[in-house]
């Protein structure tokens, strides 16, 4: 029963795939998956959610966060140096801790006392800030109580020294500054490789979805799989010519959101790292990379279209099929996490033969503008690979009478 | 021509400890060019079964058919090429139009385009659907609809048609039009086995019928001979009464 895919007839195969692809091309909701979805959600993703996360830090940071003092009647010159920090306000609180709990104060600053006494005496002080970790503004004000007692720290410690006729420098030998040697591009690119490979793994795997419900699930709940199997094509010519398509979908879908993120990050550059300074981030993807990124994509588009074809031809309709599939949109999305954070150079060789891992990699290495031929052949031969055995697998299933007529 | 041979087709049981559905059971007939051959019986009596078995999509588990002389297991591809099937609740592609779909299966029967366009602008003449040739089917109606299943089925001029209940649910007109194509079908020499529940149209458009039952053929004639010598009584109390008979 099983049939090879040499046996193919390539005419048959054409023409099937020639149809799906008028079919898939008139079908809004692949258009919707496939262009309008990356357009409109990749640009969200990575302008507008940022962009909303630091406006909330934004408004953290500029909030003048309430302070309740207890003790204190003996730390004038403290208090005093407070009340001028920007930021911080004294408030009045009958119970501190209660304020402090329903977010009516952000902290509570206990001061032993006799402060100021203990400090000319040059004793040392212990002082203690209560706050709210799971509140925002809270834990913001905590930090920012930190760093005026440092600061205020720092002042008297200056103060002793000088007294004793030291210069306050003699603390401080070593006086260190950074500068990043990286350029804009580059740094672009670190950043992309955060970012890019899962999205791109998301829509090869998302656009051509519908595609290959509509062929497979689709044809069943119509009524159009039996006469299209009464048909002179084999099996094996049908699967493959909706494979052709839903792997063309996805990658096309694939090479959409990649123009996406583009587009969203030459906008924006700052948009792809937090606290960036402006014009230290830019985007130069030469056009050869992004075809190699295009080229890389083709096995794994492949594999999800074999993948999706066989579980979307056992459901049983179009609901079905849309249930089984929705979690591979999150298993396709594990790789990705997984190697976020992780330097391409560290990944093993094995990695590199692992589907799916190895696309990430690559595009790692490619946004990084790492060209590894060996590295890109490896994820090509390997997909196509991978992907041949899911498509015998599929074609295995448009064999089988329980899966076809499994209504 | 069709000749089955001892046709049967089991299925697995529906839930464990149930036992083996038997849904067509060692049926031998044969129908000829030139004739409409009638299969009758009652809903699940295995029609489907059978025209699916000859149309390849599922194989027997015992016995076997022939279609002008290909073997439906051994031959499956070629027997394909040989018929047209219009297969009880079908539907069609909603995005493409009548045209289109004439097309793509004409195409994969390897018709050549010209050839195509030409019986295409035939068929829709002959089935009087010219005006919605070009409209998708998702605008069609079910009358319609039902037509464009058996042009498809014509489009490649199968020798053979395996037509199951193809006027099913058509209003009067459409389901003449249907009928009379079928008897045009059968004056070009086609082998044409029919189903159908309408013991009105198969009067009209059988010679010889088979009555299945519970999967198994229980009788099989001309219309003529199952009447027996009550020539003129109305053959639905003759496929009642056969039916009886079977039961007992």
């Amino acid at each position: 029963m099983s049939e090879r895919l040499t046996g193919l007839n390539w005419r048959h195969v054409s023409i099937v795939a020639r149809k799906e692809f008028t079919d898939t091309l008139r079908d809004r909701r692949t258009w919707l998956a496939m262009v309008v979805l990356p357009l409109v959600i990749v640009p969200v993703l990575l302008l507008v959610a940022p962009s909303a996360i630091q406006s909330q830090i934004d408004k953290v940071e500029e909030s003048v966060a309430a302070v309740a003092v207890v003790g204190g009647e003996d730390a004038q010159r403290f208090l005093g140096f407070l009340s001028q920090v920007e930021g911080v306000s004294i408030v009045q609180s009958v119970s501190p801790e209660a304020d402090l709990t329903a977010r009516k104060i952000q902290a509570v600053l206990e001061l032993p006392a006799g402060f100021d006494a203990d400090i000319a005496a040059e004793k040392a002080v212990e002082v203690e800030i209560a706050y709210d970790a799971a509140d925002q503004k809270s834990a913001s004000a905590q930090g920012r109580l930190m760093e005026v007692i440092s600061a205020y720290s720092a002042i008297v410690a200056e103060a002793r020294l000088t007294s004793r006729g030291v210069d306050p420098k003699l603390l401080s030998p070593i006086a260190a500054t950074s500068r990043n040697v990286a350029p804009p591009a580059k740094m672009g690119g670190a950043f992309l490789s955060m970012v890019m490979p899962m999205m791109i793994a998301i829509w090869a795997v998302t656009g051509g979805m519908y595609a290959a419900i509509d062929g497979t699930a689709g044809e069943k709940e119509r009524g159009t799989m039996e006469v299209l199997l009464a048909a002179p094509p084999s099996r094996g010519s049908i699967a493959v010519g909706k494979f052709i398509v839903v792997t063309a979908t996805s990658l096309f879908s694939a090479v959409i959101s990649v123009v996406a993120m583009i587009a969203a990050f030459a906008i924006k550059p700052e948009a792809l790292a937090f606290g960036a300074p402006a014009g230290s981030v830019a985007v130069a993807l030469p056009i050869g990379r992004l075809a190699l990124i295009a080229v890389a994509s083709i096995g794994v588009a492949a594999i999800f279209a074999a993948i999706q074809l066989a579980v979307a031809l056992f459901a049983r309709g179009f609901r079905e099929a849309q249930a089984y599939l929705a979690p591979l949109s999150i298993i396709v999305v594990l790789p990705g996490i997984a190697t976020q954070y992780m330097p391409v150079a560290d990944a093993a060789n094995w990695a590199f033969a692992v589907p799916l891992l190895n696309a990430i990699l690559v595009y790692k290495e490619l946004l990084e503008g790492i060209v590894n031929w060996t590295h890109i052949g490896t994820v090509l031969v390997s997909s196509l690979v991978f992907a041949y055995l899911c498509l015998q697998v599929t074609v295995a299933l448009f064999r089988r009478e329980q899966v076809v007529f499994r209504t | 021509m069709i000749q089955t041979d001892g046709l049967t087709k089991r299925f697995a049981p529906p839930k464990r400890g149930l036992p083996e559905v038997v849904a067509v059971n060692n049926v031998s007939f044969e129908a000829r060019p030139g004739e409409v051959f009638g299969l009758l019986g009652e809903n699940g009596a295995g029609k489907t079964t059978t025209l699916r078995l000859l149309s390849t999509i599922l194989a027997p588990t015992a016995g076997t058919a022939r279609v002008l002389g290909y073997d439906i297991v051994k031959e499956p591809e070629q027997v394909r090429r040989l018929i047209g099937v219009v297969a009880t609740d079908t539907g069609l592609y909603d995005r493409l139009t009548p045209r289109e779909t004439l097309r793509y299966f004409g195409e994969l029967n390897d018709v050549d385009r010209a050839t195509i366009e030409r019986r295409s602008s035939e068929l829709f003449a002959k089935l009087q659907m010219e005006e919605y040739a070009d409209r998708r089917a998702s605008q069609l109606s079910k009358g319609t609809k039902q037509k464009v299943h058996v042009a498809r089925a014509m489009i490649s001029d199968p020798p053979v048609l395996l037509l199951d209940e193809p006027t099913a649910g058509l209003d009067v007109t459409s389901a003449r039009a249907v009928d009379n194509f079928i008897i045009e079908a059968k004056g070009l020499g086609k082998t044409i086995l029919f189903s159908s529940h309408i013991m009105s149209e198969v009067e009209k458009v059988c010679d010889r019928v088979a009555i299945i039952q519970h999967g198994a053929l229980i009788v099989e004639g001309t219309l003529g001979e199952l009447k027996g010598r009550k020539a003129d009584a109305k053959f639905e109390d003759v496929f009642v009464r056969l039916l009886g008979e079977g039961q007992r």
